[in-house]
């Protein structure tokens, strides 16, 4: 009983409500947001916003290029967005598969399932290596990218 | 679900496995748990309240060892043997195998208001701590702007650090406040003082992994917009009033004991 996580289960609409937020929040920065490689567009108006640590040192700050990537991968162009920041990309397929987790789990316990409780915890450890893998590839990314600014100078 | 399980992990119900009873109030309690979910009184250290011994009770149990637990000062107040206040009838506990239905419905849930209450002052807390956070970090900008000859430098690109500082400051005053301490003591700062406490489905404190587990899924949350407020309003209509950061680990918020 000690140092583990207790098996009491998820029940659906909560695990539903869940992805269904992200799932939405995903269509709607879909819909509403466009980026390219220099700027993001809220309903086609650019935003000039400048990263100030960039602009003034020389030196990207961990969230530059972030919210491009985040948005270019929304619209299919991950490649593209793996070279801003590989942290936006790994974020965006890790949070949708969540979502489909979520849903799938959701459905199990619906169903009244016995598989649902096996799911939920590879779900669970998954959720938790998906976490600490995407925070590597985000600082990893930033810190390649610092590294290059200052050799740059 | 194991034989010896006591809950069954697809609805929650106890299956009368290990089960002992309360022997201040009489509510079902799981066999491992080391205060009462409904009146909270440490079963821990009690002669006769756990059937067969207690796990790990001879190095002290996390969160509940003797005196750590609100009413446990290592020895229940007239706790002769087969003689205690309020003691449940012979006969008790059940024989094995009886069921005894949800154990969690014995729990006196936290209202939600007063969980917003307590959320509110650990927020406080959060809040000081981006402050200092704030002034270190814009101290050492500012010099390392002064030396390159760019005031207006410092001013802007603290700008950045904005970003950063509400989810450091949420990890770092949280990696005391919500994860020392509530499985220290079963519950923060704020939640002390609105005196309402954080259990397992057994009646335990949380281990530290889960507390930190629950901070981390909390914290996710936090990034995506709109499910913070799907978070904090869920226990309104939650059957066991639970947020989604208290099911992601399976754990409850209840009253604390008077």
């Amino acid at each position: 009983m000690t140092g583990r996580i207790p098996d009491r289960p998820w029940d659906a609409a909560p695990a539903a409500a869940t992805a269904a937020v992200i799932l939405v929040n995903a269509a709607l920065a879909r819909l509403l947001l466009d980026a390219d490689e220099f700027r993001v567009y809220v309903a086609g108006r650019p935003i000039e916003w400048v990263c100030a640590l960039r602009k003034h040192f020389g030196v990207p700050c961990p969230t530059c290029g972030l919210t491009r990537s985040v948005v270019l991968t929304l619209h299919g162009h991950v490649l593209q967005a793996w070279k801003l920041a590989p942290g936006g990309a790994v974020a965006v397929a890790g949070g949708l598969a969540f979502a489909a987790g979520l849903l799938a789990l959701a459905g199990l316990r619906a169903a009244g399932s016995s598989a649902a409780g096996a799911f939920q915890a590879r779900l669970r450890t998954s959720a938790l290596a998906g976490t600490a893998i995407i925070l590597i590839v985000w600082l990893g990314g930033w810190a390649v990218e610092f590294a290059g600014a200052l050799h740059g100078r | 679900m194991g034989d010896q399980a006591a809950f069954c992990t697809g609805c929650g119900a106890g299956t009368g496995v290990g089960n002992k009873f309360c022997y201040h109030c009489g509510a079902p309690a799981d066999a491992v748990a080391a205060v009462c979910v409904k009146c909270g009184v440490a079963l821990y250290g009690v002669p006769g309240a756990v059937p067969g011994g207690y796990p790990g009770a001879a190095g002290g149990y996390r969160g509940a060892a003797p005196g750590g637990y609100p009413g446990a000062p290592g020895g229940y107040p007239g706790a002769a043997p087969g003689g205690y206040p309020g003691a449940p009838p012979v006969g008790f506990p059940p024989p094995v195998g009886v069921p005894m239905g949800p154990q969690v419905r014995a729990m006196d849930y936290a209202p939600w208001a007063t969980r917003v209450g307590g959320y509110l002052i650990d927020g406080l807390l959060v809040g000081a701590g981006m402050l200092v956070i704030w002034l270190i970090a814009g101290t050492l900008l500012a010099a390392i702007a002064s030396i390159g000859g760019s005031a207006s430098g410092a001013a802007s690109g603290t700008c950045c650090l904005l970003i950063l500082l509400f989810p450091l400051a949420t990890l770092l005053v949280g990696l005391f406040n919500r994860v020392y301490l509530v499985s220290r003591r079963g519950y923060s700062i704020g939640q002390g003082v609105v005196k309402v406490m954080v259990v397992d489905a057994s009646g335990n404190f949380l281990s530290q992994g889960t507390a930190f587990v629950r901070l981390l899924a909390q914290a996710g949350m936090g990034m995506i917009p709109f499910l913070p407020m799907l978070d904090l309003l869920w226990p309104l209509w939650d059957e066991r009033r639970q947020t989604l950061h208290d099911k992601a680990v399976g754990c409850y918020v209840i009253n604390q004991p008077q």
